[in-house]
């Protein structure tokens, strides 16, 4: 299952690889890399994924992909593109199973010194106050199915109204915290069914809650702008919309298969299965993914509320005193219905971003009032090791990436293979010993996420960077982390 | 014979399920999903569920199959150790399974299988072996 594929490349220059129009392809792949990051990428299949994506009816300008780019499932990991709203498809894999999986950043007043002695106790608290793991579900909350409707269209706005968190926080998550379109007749039984007892939790794998300092300060007046000091406490969420998200992407992919038939569409992989925009089978699903986006927007912000709970209780301050208030919210894996300008002409497009980042630059209509002067906040985790980084969106990502970034720093080796290099060691040990204190729901997810299994997020944030596809702020290091 | 093997693949889980007929190959790709799952060896025969499912073609068929075992995993957090196909041509599949519900004192969730995909999806028989190929979403 190894073998490599002779695709025809060329570099554009340091920090781009076009894959040339061949084949079936509709239009160039370009992909946002180095040479030293490219060895990697080659060994797998991420850069066919890239051309299979340029084979799809109706991609407007190129099929992308950012720097943190990897395998995935039809479109790669990384992967961002654009489609023609009457003559384009939307699909479903080019969105994923975890549907708006995200990242939100807090910000504090605390600084380093002020926890260094209460970290334990913080963590633990968050661990109580989150539920995670697999199959994590509330035991205190039954959601009624009209609540659960309400969660699919107001998003981020049930949870405020619920008294999870402050009006003021849905300024600052993209769309506000609500993808218009949502129709929660369009959700099968199914999905309600696995959604309704996760929202609140965070789930496995990847996802996380991560307490960071500020480490490093690149652009002095964005970051004060943003409210991030040096050694200043951030929080991290990294969440999705569980199994709600998972069972609307497997709906729709059976539609989706009936539909490219039904339609002539040709797919060079089965996971690219797709229909066109206006279509009633395109239709129903961005309706679809919509409720799932929405409510991963409320799941974050239930889980924010925890955090901000969880500090108040352990530091013993009076609601609002830490003043932990929301950086920004963005979204990793979605579909959304965007304009841009494309050879001087304003159009209406579907943008995919696949494992990317939206990254608008400064006063662009959708970013916030108080990030105009300093574009929209891009927010790049890392492994739990190292480190994570703040950028903002630039003029350059809108011109030449549909406003995209990356996402995070991409898995370099396979879970399995992480099980082995880490097979004997103690995970939580060596964390200590670089400071940092680690929870984890499963051991298993703790080894599959050591650092090594991660890019250094540092190379593909250079990258970004350098190709002026994002712009660095601040770095932050983690000092306690909460695995599901 | 191995039931089944991995693949490697960057973001998620590949395997490779094997079996000398079509309803064995079906039986493994069971087993191999609740292998990655649980610790299987724990899980004790208490209950059976029965399944009745149909799909175009023989791939979509096992991504649907495994898909249903893993919606009832996830729903009712149920385990299932045996599995059995009581008929299966190209489209349709009757089978049954035996597990238990989840408990904390005795069973360990060793990973979250998201869901079943298409990417690399192939059903097919080589040297009198049936052999498939699916990606898990980890």
């Amino acid at each position: 299952m190894s073998e490599k594929f002779s695709l025809a490349t060329e570099r554009i220059d340091a920090y781009r690889l076009r894959i040339p129009r061949q084949g079936k392809m509709q239009t160039d792949g370009i992909v946002y890399t180095d040479e030293s990051m490219l060895p990697n990428i080659q060994e797998e299949q991420s850069l066919m994924q890239v051309a299979n994506v340029a084979c799809l009816p109706g991609i407007v300008g190129n099929s992308l992909a950012m720097p943190d780019i990897h395998w995935g499932y039809g479109f790669p990991i990384g992967g961002v593109a654009a489609f023609d709203m009457d003559s384009g498809v939307v699909s479903p894999g080019g969105v994923g199973y975890d549907i708006n999986c995200g990242v939100r950043l807090i910000k504090t007043a605390l600084t380093k010194s002020d926890i260094q002695s209460r970290l334990h106790e913080l963590v633990d608290a968050l661990f109580y106050n989150i539920p995670s793991g697999v199959g994590s579900k509330r035991k205190d909350m039954k959601l009624s199915s009209r609540d659960q409707k309400n969660v699919f269209i107001k998003g981020a706005r049930w949870a405020i109204e619920q008294g999870f968190g402050y009006a003021e926080d849905a300024e600052h998550i993209e769309e506000q915290g609500a993808i218009p379109g949502a129709d929660p007749e369009v959700i099968s039984d199914y999905a309600l069914e696995r959604g309704r007892p996760q929202l609140g939790t965070l789930g496995s794998g990847n996802h996380f809650v991560e307490i960071d300092f500020v480490d490093e300060i690149y652009d002095a007046g964005i970051a004060e702008a943003l409210g991030l000091y040096k050694d200043s406490i951030t929080v991290t969420i990294h969440s999705g919309s569980r199994g709600l998200g998972y069972q609307v992407c497997d709906d729709f992919i059976k539609i989706m298969l009936k539909a490219s038939q039904k339609y002539g569409i040709e797919l060079p992989d089965k996971q690219l299965c797709c229909a066109p925009i206006k279509s009633e089978e395109g239709r129903r699903y961005l309706a679809a993914m919509a409720c799932a986006a929405n409510y991963a927007f409320a799941n974050r912000q239930m889980m924010m509320h925890w955090v901000r709970e969880s500090f108040e209780k352990v530091l013993g301050a009076r609601p609002g005193a830490l003043q932990m208030k929301l950086v920004y919210d963005v979204c990793h894996n979605i579909a959304k219905i965007e304009t841009h300008s494309v050879g001087g002409r304003q159009r209406e497009l579907c943008v995919h971003r696949k494992g990317a980042t939206r990254a608008f630059p400064a006063h662009h209509p959708q970013v916030p009032d108080d990030y105009k002067e300093t574009g929209q906040p891009v927010l790049i985790p890392g492994d739990m090791g190292r480190y994570s980084y703040v950028l903002v969106g630039t003029d350059k990502a809108l011109e030449e990436t549909f406003g995209s970034s990356c996402h995070g720093a991409g898995r370099v080796m396979s879970r399995h293979q992480a099980i082995k290099a880490a097979k004997g060691r103690s995970i939580t040990r060596e964390m200590e010993d670089r400071g940092i204190y680690v929870r984890a729901a499963g051991r298993e997810t703790l080894v599959e996420e050591i650092p090594e299994a991660y890019k250094d997020v540092s190379q593909v944030v250079e990258v970004v960077q350098n190709a002026g596809i994002g712009k660095k702020v601040v770095r932050l290091r983690p000092l306690g982390v909460m695995k599901g | 014979m191995k039931r089944y093997e991995f693949f490697d693949h960057t973001a998620d889980i590949g395997i490779h399920i094997f079996g000398r007929s079509m309803p064995e190959l079906f039986e493994n790709a069971g087993f191999a999903l609740f292998d990655i799952i649980t610790d299987i060896a724990a899980v004790r025969e208490q209950e059976v569920r029965w399944f009745a499912l149909q799909r175009d073609s023989i791939d979509e068929l096992l991504v649907e199959w495994l898909g249903r075992l893993l919606f009832i995993s996830t729903t009712e957090l149920f385990l299932f150790r045996r599995f059995h196909v009581v008929q299966i041509d190209g489209e349709n599949l009757q089978a049954e399974a035996w597990g238990e519900p989840l408990q904390d004192a005795l069973h360990t969730i060793k990973t979250e299988v998201k869901a079943v995909t298409y990417h690399k999806l192939k059903v097919y028989q080589e040297q009198g072996l049936w052999h498939a190929t699916v990606v898990l979403d980890t």
